[in-house]
């Protein structure tokens, strides 16, 4: 059992950020653009400068020997570009580098990635000829090949078609399932309600409210945050949270986290 | 991570095992033919067998002088300065990301080559021959130092690409200018002839000063293998998987400094080897690259070699020049690379 714990993380962009999350665990970062998310991933990936502390199992991520913390964290790039046109198997055994050489490891390692992505039967295809829901699934696969305890995805499922998107969420939920834990960014809140146990929404740098996706994506909220407002509802007794017509936001109130906003904190 | 996909795929991997090292084994074959037939190219037609006794019972008639003093460095030569120029060019492409990257591009040849010129310019050659060389080096390490000041304060690849062309440029400048101001045409003569680069009438002196410096560059082109792999993908992605990026780049420059200072201080500025064969290499490694370097070594010193057989070969009233010869095929080959990946680098 790990816990990953943010404790008033904040940087030029941030500001006193805190948060935690335990194995098993699907925390989704929502909010409008600029609100913070991506930066707020690189902190905990250790690839943005910040103050405050950011601790797995009560240690310092940022004092972890470097090897070290990039075995416990793995992130996925919102880019998904390659320099040279490797084939998949290479580009999945890329996640092994933290581990050193351990050939036998890391074959296994890597067949369990390529197994989880559904992608055995493209491990020798060069990344100049994959579509694009290939090619993000197979970036996945690489994150996937580190094993590490914690997964950062930033917007996996951008520019992807709606039948890659729920697979790419599907395979996220089971790896978290698989006792890990896993924190996304996703700009889309039916995803976010649907697939993650926990939501946190941010605004220009702060975290607003974080909880259940009920209590997260209300309408107030929705309205408050992005300038939305929002038709919600439960199909197969899950929640789906529909965008639909937008408004002047209200820059005061998005600001400042109100009073009942913490009942709804776990 | 051959290891890798050879579990994963086991019959088509293992065929790439024995390719990859086929292709070296070839290359490093070729590379010992073709020194051997260069061993019988020159003004003196020799025999097989004087030049066997020369190789192996030394001697000091005239054609032994030939092939020990004259042949052999030259063959010795073209592979560490082919190989090193490769070397470089397949590490710097792969840290920046970048197909078009070559050691020129960072603006060390061009800092080494000035620091040569200003050698001549000031007539210093006349106190020791040996300060030529050993201008270029100090030209190449002053380059280096300034980018390595830039690296260390996490400069973007595009930040070091900048800097580099524009250190080519104040070299070049200031190269002209002394060109410009040189005080006798004799001068001017010295210094474009060693511009133009060359590997006739170098001795084992040579070798002997460049090798070290290329030595310690090799160990640590060929070390930074496995993080060049993982730059593969994009920057933010290498360094989560715990690559230290500022450490890299400054191994890259380093190690590319002193391979290409040493190169260009005893053969003069050879450009494009660093461009080209990466780049004809490539395609035979599945594009990896740490299972780039190797090939690419043996085979910049082949082409090397071969371009330098192939200007003797050619009969001309003034000798050709090595450099302009590899400039000559290889700009048309960095226009068409241009053309080609135009629009994905941009």
């Amino acid at each position: 059992m790990s816990t990953l714990t943010l404790d008033g993380v904040s940087n030029t962009v941030l500001a006193d950020i805190s948060l935690s999350a335990s194995s098993g665990d699907m925390l989704a970062l929502v909010g409008p653009n600029g609100a913070g998310k991506t930066s707020l991933l690189k902190c905990i990936a250790q690839l943005a400068p910040y103050r405050g502390a950011v601790r797995w199992n009560e240690h310092d991520v940022q004092r972890m020997p470097v090897a070290q913390r990039a075995r416990r964290i793995a992130y996925l790039s919102q880019n998904h570009d390659w320099s040279w046109p490797i084939c998949v198997a290479d580009l999945v055994a890329l996640g092994r580098y933290p581990h050193g050489r351990r050939a036998d490891a890391d074959d296994a390692a890597v067949r369990r990635a390529l197994q989880r992505a559904g992608l055995e039967a493209l491990a020798q295809r060069p990344l100049n000829r994959l579509s694009g829901g290939e090619r993000a699934r197979a970036m996945l696969a690489r994150a996937l090949a580190v094993e590490a305890e914690v997964l950062l995805a930033d917007e996996p499922v951008a520019a992807l078609d709606p039948y890659h998107q729920l697979r790419m969420m599907t395979l996220l939920r089971d790896y978290c399932r698989a006792g890990h834990i896993v924190i996304v960014v996703l700009h889309d809140l039916t995803l976010a309600s649907r697939f993650c146990d926990r939501v946190a929404l941010l605004d220009r740098g702060r975290l607003v409210v974080q909880g259940n996706s009920e209590a997260v994506l209300s309408a107030e909220h929705i309205r408050r945050v992005y300038g939305v407002s929002a038709l919600s509802g439960e199909h197969e007794q899950q929640r789906y949270v529909l965008p639909w017509r937008h408004h002047e936001p209200d820059a005061e109130s998005a600001l400042e986290p109100r009073d009942d906003d913490h009942a709804v904190r776990v | 991570m051959t290891a890798v996909v050879s579990a994963t795929h086991p019959s088509r991997p293992l065929a790439r095992l024995l390719a990859e090292n086929r292709l070296s084994a070839a290359l490093l074959a070729a590379l010992l033919a073709v020194s051997l037939a260069a061993l019988f190219i020159g003004y003196v037609p020799l025999s097989g067998s004087t030049i066997l006794r020369a190789l192996l019972d030394g001697g000091a008639d005239s054609d032994a002088v030939i092939v020990r003093d004259i042949r052999l460095p030259r063959i010795v030569l073209a592979w560490a300065v082919g190989g090193s120029l490769a070397l470089a060019g397949a590490c710097l492409q792969s840290l920046l990301r970048n197909p078009l990257a070559e050691p020129g591009l960072l603006g060390v040849s061009a800092s080494a080559s000035l620091g040569a010129v200003l050698t001549l310019y000031f007539g210093l050659t006349a106190l020791s021959t040996w300060l030529l060389p050993l201008g270029a080096m100090l030209g190449a390490a002053l380059a280096t130092t300034a980018l390595y000041a830039l690296a260390r304060h996490r400069a973007s690849t595009l930040t070091l690409i900048l800097a580099g062309v524009a250190l080519s440029s104040l070299a070049a400048a200031c190269t002209s200018l002394a060109l410009n101001l040189a005080p006798t045409p004799f001068d001017v003569n010295d210094m474009v002839l060693w511009l133009l680069g060359s590997l006739k009438d170098r001795s084992f002196g040579d070798l002997q000063l460049c090798l070290p410096f290329m030595l310690a560059g090799w160990c640590l082109l060929f070390g930074s293998g496995r993080a060049l792999d993982t730059l593969t993908l994009d920057e933010d992605s290498a360094r989560s998987l715990g690559v230290d990026l500022p450490r890299l780049r400054a191994r890259i420059i380093l190690g590319t400094a002193l391979c290409v200072g040493a190169g260009v201080a005893v053969a003069g500025a050879i450009g494009f080897i660093g461009l080209v064969v990466p780049h004809m290499v490539r395609p035979w490694v599945g594009h990896r690259p740490r299972a780039l370097l190797l090939p690419s070594a043996l085979g910049g010193a082949l082409l090397l070699l071969l371009a330098d057989i192939a200007l003797r070969l050619i009969k001309t009233d003034q000798e050709l020049m090595l450099g302009v010869v590899t400039a000559l095929l290889g700009a048309p080959f960095f226009l068409w690379l241009i053309v080609r990946s135009r629009g994905r680098y941009a």
